[in-house]
């Protein structure tokens, strides 16, 4: 198919005919065709053009630029779209934890990839929460701090001028200034800044006693929690939520960062990916699927594929597959 | 004529859940000890009869009228006006109901994490994303709720365990000292709250599975009357009788809590499970007032009443009483009366009137 009245670009549907619903591939090529557009440039036109909820922050089009994820989502009966001179693949439907999974967690021995799952879900959620938490609990709820901590803290706090929203807001924003400026840069003059940044900065800031030194940590801790999400577009929209949050935990303390993590939570479970809900296996909840997303159950238990994507075509094993010393290996 | 949406069984036992316990966890320890004394925890078991008689009655009716919510069945049993009068009081109750909990909420809030900002601005941020939450439809708030029931249920055993150290078994003796009749007493007041299970009666026709419903209704009442029976023994093990003079119990013994002298004043939990309790609380009672009013103005679509009809709540929740005390006061007295006539005896004359006069609905369309 062709997309774009002058770019003439080639954007290509792929999928596994008998897994992807049909239903699905027809809602794919309706949008597509919708497309009027003068060029397309790269696969994130198209992205934005076909979102159910364009303006939501978050991707509902998983975006990849590795073969194997893209052929692992063709497997499970979703579609991808190619496009001519983009590295990335379109997949969809997308949600929440398609974003957080990475292949590599079918590739390692499952414990392996449980915990680290585990570890990445936490991340995440320091991704989105920490600065704030600690905005909250310094303005408003001092007292949750053991008395040691706190006095370390405040001993650190002791010569910096501002609020600590203010000084919270300052960071991120110097780290995110930092990261947008590595990214553009050659890589010999991206590493420079990056050291330029972190430890020029960082250092002499403390010591000039603009920002405290627990400051610098919360926020370098969120830098590298943001960078564990697997998808790039994604860790984004969570990147950028991260502001609005820092300012209701320095207006309203822990209720306002409640309050965001609700409003949050309501605008996931509102949108949806090509008629998939956001947060499809946690809620609705399938619970044969939760064992793929609370934890990485091992390849002989993930008998089906996930609903409702993969429903024309649910069982992708057959059952009882367990190895064990009885049912393979030498006999004896 | 379901909400163009459809929900789970599981999500409208997760949807009831907290619509009876969020706000019966903070004030009602205290109410309930004040006539139950150290029967105290007894009393949930015996409010849980008012909440069967309520399903039942509602799950009675939905058979007859499968496809109505007590709005539209009303006005078909007891003909046109007597209906409409019947859905207004509906509207003017959970009116009141979403006003006075809301206030619950800003009071609580305010009283005790910000004492500062005006219970004006925290009802209002809170009324904003409810506000939200319903436009989204019947199926947002299934799965809103499915997502945060669950963790607010671990967060609140996690705080019961973490308590449970100094828990003192002892203050339970001697039990039913006064034989049975102090419990029953102190059972009026949870009884007021298990009849909110009424709101079922709106949800069943949206139901995927209806035949269920019974069922995950029935779940429903008896986990809220375990986890209501359980904080009334942790408050009643750790205070004694001194339960009934604290406003919020369970918040008290949170900061009882001091662990590894690292975990202490975890008074945050009590916030988190409160905020997103009385989160899916609100959202249902603001849910159903939409709904009430949409019916019974014979609005074709009920969106474009949810912010107006939001602000009506919030006016309502500074109306509801002057201050805290009063508030307490009325919801342990004239609120009672309000919520069981309302909850349990219209659905109850409903019910009666449908089977003397042998009124069936319209050929059920149920599949």
């Amino acid at each position: 198919m062709e997309i774009g009245r002058y770019s003439m670009t080639r954007v290509a549907v792929a999928y596994i005919d008998g897994l992807a619903d049909p239903k699905l591939v027809d809602e794919v090529m309706r949008r597509l065709q919708k497309i009027d557009i003068d060029g397309i440039l790269e696969s994130g036109y198209v992205e934005e053009l076909i979102e159910d909820h364009p303006w939501s922050p978050f991707p509902q089009v998983m975006s990849t630029e590795r073969p194997d994820t893209a052929a692992a989502g063709l497997l499970e009966g979703r579609v991808a779209m190619l496009v001519d001179g983009t590295p990335f693949a379109l997949v969809v439907p997308a949600s929440l934890f398609t974003v957080l999974q990475s292949a590599e967690d079918y590739y390692q021995r499952f414990w392996i990839s449980t915990a680290i799952r585990w570890l990445r879900y936490f991340f995440f959620v320091i991704s989105l929460l920490l600065p704030s938490a600690y905005v909250a609990i310094l303005t408003y709820h001092q007292e949750m701090l053991p008395t040691t901590l706190l006095l370390s803290v405040a001993i650190s706090r002791e010569e910096v001028p501002f609020p600590a929203l203010v000084e919270a807001l300052l960071m991120e924003i110097t780290f995110e200034a930092l990261r947008e400026a590595g990214v553009r840069l050659p890589k010999q003059v991206g590493t420079a800044v990056s050291i330029i940044g972190a430890l020029v900065i960082g250092e002499a800031a403390v010591s000039a006693g603009l920002v405290s030194a627990p400051m610098v940590m919360v926020v370098s801790l969120t830098g590298i929690a943001s960078f564990t999400i697997p998808r790039y577009h994604a860790g984004f929209a969570f990147r950028l939520l991260r502001f609005p949050i820092i300012l209701l935990a320095g207006t309203l303390g822990l209720l306002g960062i409640m309050l965001g993590i609700i409003a949050i939570v309501v605008h996931m479970c509102t949108i949806r990916s090509f008629g998939v809900p956001y947060l499809t296996p946690l809620s609705p909840a399938r619970g044969s699927m939760l064992k793929d997303v609370l934890v990485r159950a091992p390849w002989w238990m993930l008998n089906t594929r996930p609903q409702p994507v993969g429903q024309l075509n649910p069982h992708r094993q057959s059952d009882n597959q367990r190895p064990g010393p009885d049912t393979g290996g030498e006999q004896r | 004529m379901p909400y163009n949406g459809k929900i789970t069984p599981v999500q409208m036992a997760f949807l009831l859940h907290p619509t009876i316990v969020a706000t019966a966890l903070l004030l009602v320890p205290a109410m309930t000890e004040r006539h139950a004394g150290r029967d105290m925890w007894l009393s949930p078991l015996w409010a849980l009869m008012a909440g069967f008689a309520t399903l039942l009655t509602a799950w009675a009716l939905h058979r007859r009228f499968p496809d109505d919510t007590p709005i539209e069945y009303s006005e078909r049993l007891v003909g046109k006006t007597a209906g409409k009068i019947i859905g207004v009081l509906f509207i003017f109750f959970y009116w009141h109901g979403s006003g006075s909990l809301l206030r619950e909420y800003g009071e609580f809030v305010s009283g005790t994490f910000l004492m500062e900002t005006p219970t004006e601005v925290i009802m209002g941020g809170m009324l904003i994303i409810a506000a939200y939450a319903v436009r989204g439809g019947i199926e947002v708030l299934g799965r809103c709720a499915q997502i945060m029931v669950p963790v607010v249920v671990v967060l609140f055993m996690t705080l019961i365990l973490l308590v449970s150290r100094n828990l003192d078994p002892y203050k339970l003796l001697p039990m039913l000292e006064f034989g049975i009749l102090p419990s029953l007493k102190g059972s009026i007041v949870p009884q007021s709250w298990f009849s909110e299970i009424i709101a079922a009666a709106f949800l069943f026709p949206s139901l995927t599975d209806r035949s269920k419903g019974l069922r995950w209704g029935v779940i429903t009442l008896l986990f809220v009357a375990v986890i209501l029976s359980l904080t009334n023994l942790t408050v009643l093990m750790l205070f004694g009788e001194l339960a009934g003079r604290l406003v919020y119990p369970v918040m008290s013994a949170a900061r009882y809590i001091e662990i590894a002298d690292f975990l202490e004043h975890l008074e945050a939990i009590v916030m988190a499970i409160w905020v997103f309790g009385t989160f899916i609380k609100i959202v249902v009672f603001y849910f159903l007032l939409v709904q009430c009013t949409a019916r019974v103005i014979g609005l074709s679509d009920w969106r474009p009443i949810v912010l107006p009809v939001g602000l009506l709540i919030l006016i309502s929740g500074i109306w509801t009483a002057p201050n805290l005390q009063q508030l307490v006061h009325a919801l342990g007295t004239s609120i009672v009366f309000e919520l069981l006539l309302i909850q349990l005896g219209i659905p109850l004359l409903l019910l009666a009137v449908a089977l003397i006069r042998g009124k069936k609905g319209a050929p059920a369309t149920a599949k």
